[in-house]
């Protein structure tokens, strides 16, 4: 699509108009001496925050990759998701103690009129915020989908984010979205709320006012208890941004990628002894990266060709599995029973403590550690199955058990 | 293990913490002072950055590799690093909010003195915390130099008695056979391992340099606790400083009779007092600076603590968003390995920091002699070693004769073309092939894309993949 995707411009024009209400409703503020009117536009302003952060992780992601960042800078959007989300996280947090604090001591609005119309006013700036940000996407998406399913490779800027080819199902309409999308969706929505929150108590004030003096009755109560009811849907909505974001940067194998079923599919194929360091993560939606040290047997050292039509076997099995990123490091020789560690480990053993994965010093347990799970018996030869419940390794049948081994 | 003291040290601050907590919500309902319960919820703020610490730290701790995280949870404290540093931004945000609301609308203290004990009771328990955080302030690197050379001994002799079992335990240790013929004597194993432990390790850095930067992860969790810590301090600091003048120099309106209070009826010069009483009768309260005081110090103490917390937001997005490192220079590394001989050319290079010291690199080598392969691979892996990187994954390719002039050949096993988007690097835009701006593909087998350097790459199924350098290309999408 190009640089101006759908969805910069929408980010861009939501903050506009955001600061635009913000200027104003603070300016009126001051001027009328409103404190409502000054604490509502701070809810604008950060909103306006939110926006300025899914910009700058938009901006960032489509950066090309220096020196800085072999990866490319991707993955920006997903730390932009996260920081939203926390700071949403935290400004609920933050609302939920004024809330207890006016159902400590309960206040009547004492200008419910102005308080409605602000509040009004701030609500239908949010509702168009997320219409702007809610449906369309998927609307126009689905159309593209449709016509992707035969197989075309076009990739429109606007859809690309929102579900890939790879997709099977249609993903529900908000984790469709791209992270930071959802992020800026959740903090209008809060607003949102928040501006529905503030019209139904001024409306409830205007329309059985109290008497200046008088006690507070029930309708004081009414205004922390939505917020506090507020603060619970928003958190349970932005969980599962929080929950995927952090998988993602936690280099957490995807949920949905059968990586046990891949790893005996791998192990099945010819010259294939073992294997072991297999690592698997999402760099961001859509983009998966594997890395795998293979046990080959000997007969495929020799000549370039055999290892390299075996890497093609390996790749398609991983390609049909949605990773297209794989780099595959042989090893050969016949791996030793009991051992299962990794025959190209680095210089010294002082290092093992600084690679990705520290095994456990050998002295300690009589049964040697394979990426942190315990082998079993000796006479076995280790496959790395990274499943905590089963160590189970797997020989490969007939394979000499004489041969030496050849280390890099 | 180095976690029980952070965790002792956690939970220990985290139940002084939450009981002050308590206390101060007590006091606040038998004085009825919303000052105070507010000052609570600070404290409540800081248990919920303590809570997310220690459950990093928990994690942290499973290094082992499992089912859901290959990788273990390790990161877990790059994450907490990150969550509390934008906790603290939030907070920083409201604190803001609120001294700007106490600028229009000045607020007295109700009850000073009160204020004042218990102030000066959680700056106490704030200064026991800056205490036992202390050493987490700055980088750690002066930490870990002075804990490295404290344990220097302990740990040279660990290593090499560690060394030694291991390799009674086996006589075909592979690890050492990385740098012994396999056919060798046990004892010359023993022996040369041993000297390669004390020689060669990471390239001359020391061994207690190395173990002692391998806490770096969970010096960015701990320092953001510190930073949380020390917000709360400088608040605890503020409310004290606040109430001493309160109590000192404020003079409020007595409960009865008229008062001028300056500060408030600014807006509304009406209900000043009309029956001609002279003004030096009517009491006026204090002086109104009084009164600005707190939102000032606020202010001051939102800047301070944005500006110490921002470098951790930093460190902690840039181990996250996957960069390389900063000691780790990517060009240097990937002249030296094309510098190497038998080696034609290195593409996919990358390197990242999984947390703390523990980088990681993959690159596919290309090469035109499988036998000398495992030769040019012991040279690479000392090559990574030597820049600290102990976690290489390298994929050899053989075969594939034209290469680009820029050394930067590309992977002869690529997956398939539609995929190319989909790949660690692509940009994932199809740019127009030369001289058809609209169409997508150049014919149905071959498809352009942009990787991620700048550079158009056309794929053809099948055939593997040509470059055509073009300098321009990203100008023109």
């Amino acid at each position: 699509m190009g640089r101006y995707s759908g969805k910069t411009c929408r980010l861009i024009f939501m903050l506009v108009i955001s600061v635009i209400f913000f200027v104003a409703e603070i300016v009126a503020g001051f001027m009328g001496n409103s404190i409502a009117l000054v604490s509502d536009s701070f809810n604008m302003l950060s909103d306006v925050l939110s926006l300025c952060v899914g910009l700058t992780a938009s901006w960032v992601s489509r950066r090309a990759g220096s020196g800085r960042s072999t990866y490319g800078w991707v993955r920006a959007e997903v730390v932009g998701a996260l920081a939203n989300a926390v700071f949403l996280a935290a400004l609920c947090f933050f609302v939920s103690v004024e809330a207890i604090k006016r159902l400590a001591r309960p206040e009547a609005i004492d200008d419910p009129k102005l308080v409605l119309v602000v509040g009004a006013l701030g609500l239908s700036v949010n509702t168009v915020g997320l219409l702007i940000f809610q449906d369309c996407r998927s609307c126009w998406c689905l159309g593209s989908r449709m016509k992707r399913a035969h197989e075309s490779t076009k990739s429109d800027g606007g859809c690309e984010m929102n579900g890939e080819a790879g997709a099977v199902s249609e993903p529900p309409q908000k984790e469709g979205q791209p992270f930071n999308i959802r992020g800026v969706l959740l903090h209008i929505l809060n607003d949102a709320l928040s501006s529905m929150v503030v019209v139904v108590t001024s409306a409830l004030f205007y329309v059985w006012p109290l008497d200046p003096g008088a006690k507070c009755n029930w309708q004081c109560y009414v205004d922390p208890s939505l917020t506090l009811i507020m603060v619970v849907i928003i958190m349970s909505s932005a969980a599962p941004l929080l929950k995927e974001t952090t998988t993602m940067l936690l280099q957490m194998c995807p949920a949905d990628l059968p990586l046990a079923a891949l790893v005996d599919e791998v192990c099945l194929l010819p010259g294939v002894l073992g294997v072991h360091d297999v690592h698997v993560w999402e760099l961001c939606k859509g983009r998966l990266v594997a890395t795998l040290h293979v046990h080959c047997s000997p007969e495929l050292q020799g000549g370039g060709a055999a290892f390299t039509s075996l890497s093609r076997q390996m790749r398609q099995i991983f390609h049909r599995a949605g990773v297209h990123s794989l780099t595959l490091q042989p090893e050969f020789g016949e791996p030793q029973p009991g051992k299962g560690v990794c025959a190209a480990t680095c210089l010294e053993p002082s290092c093992q403590k600084l690679s990705c994965c520290p095994h456990a010093t050998r002295q300690q347990t009589a049964v040697s550690q394979n990426n942190g799970h315990p082998l079993l018996p000796l006479t076995e030869v280790s496959v790395d199955r990274p499943d905590s419940t089963s160590t189970l390794l797997r020989e490969r049948a007939g394979a000499s058990k004489t041969v030496q081994s050849t280390e890099f | 293990m180095a976690w029980e003291p952070k965790r002792r040290r956690l939970l220990c601050m985290l139940s002084l913490t939450f009981g002050f907590f308590i206390v101060e919500v007590v006091v606040s309902r038998m004085t009825a002072s919303l000052a105070m319960l507010s000052d609570s919820f600070h404290m409540l703020s800081d248990v919920i950055a303590l809570a997310v610490a220690l459950i990093s730290v928990r994690f942290a701790e499973m290094t082992q590799s499992t089912a859901t995280n290959t990788y273990g949870w390790i990161r877990a404290e790059v994450m907490g690093a990150l969550v509390n540093a934008v906790f603290l931004t939030a907070l920083c945000f409201t604190i803001l909010l609120e001294a700007v609301e106490r600028y229009t609308v000045p607020h007295e203290i109700e009850n000073p003195r009160a204020v004042i004990w218990v102030g000066a009771a959680g700056l106490l328990v704030n200064l026991l915390g800056l205490f036992l955080f202390h050493e987490h302030a700055g980088h750690g690197h002066s930490h870990s130099h002075s804990h490295s050379h404290r344990t220097k001994t302990n740990k040279v002799s660990e290593k090499s008695s560690n060394t030694k079992s291991r390799l009674d335990g086996s006589s075909e240790d592979l690890s050492c056979n990385l740098v012994v013929n396999p056919g060798s004597e046990k004892k010359s194993a023993d022996m040369l391992c041993n000297e390669e432990v004390e020689v060669r390790l990471n390239g001359g850095v020391h061994l207690e340099d190395l173990e002692a930067t391998q806490d770096s992860a969970s010096q960015l969790n701990m320092r953001g606790v510190f930073l949380h810590v020390l917000g709360d301090a400088l608040g605890s600091v503020i409310v004290v400083v606040n109430a001493l003048i309160f109590t000192y120099v404020w003079q409020s309106c007595p409960s009865k009779g008229p008062c001028n209070n300056p500060c408030f009826s600014q807006h509304c010069p009406h209900l000043m007092p009309l029956n001609g009483t002279s003004d030096s009768e009517v009491p006026s309260a204090g002086p109104c600076w009084v009164l600005y005081l707190d939102p000032t110090l606020c202010v001051l103490m939102v800047f301070i603590l944005l500006y110490t917390t921002f470098p951790l937001l930093r460190e902690s997005a840039l181990i996250l968003l996957q960069t390389v490192p900063k000691e780790v220079d990517v060009r240097r590394l990937r002249q030296r390995l094309r510098s190497l001989e038998g080696v034609l050319a290195v593409h996919e290079l990358h390197v990242w920091q999984l947390a703390g010291s523990r980088i990681i690199a993959t690159a596919h080598i290309k090469c035109h002699d499988p036998d000398a392969y495992m030769d040019i691979a012991k040279r690479i892996k000392g090559m990574f070693h030597d820049e600290g990187i102990h976690a290489t994954t390298i994929q050899p390719e053989f075969g594939g004769a034209a290469t680009a002039e820029s050394g930067d050949a590309l992977c002869e096993l690529p997956c398939r073309i539609q995929c190319a988007p989909k790949q660690c690097c692509g940009t994932g835009t199809i740019i127009a092939s030369a001289g058809s701006p609209t169409s997508r593909r150049t014919s149905d087998s071959q498809v352009q894309y942009q990787s991620h350097t700048g550079t158009a790459v056309t794929y053809t199924e099948g055939q593997g993949a040509e470059v055509k350098l073009q300098r321009d290309v990203e100008s023109a999408v």
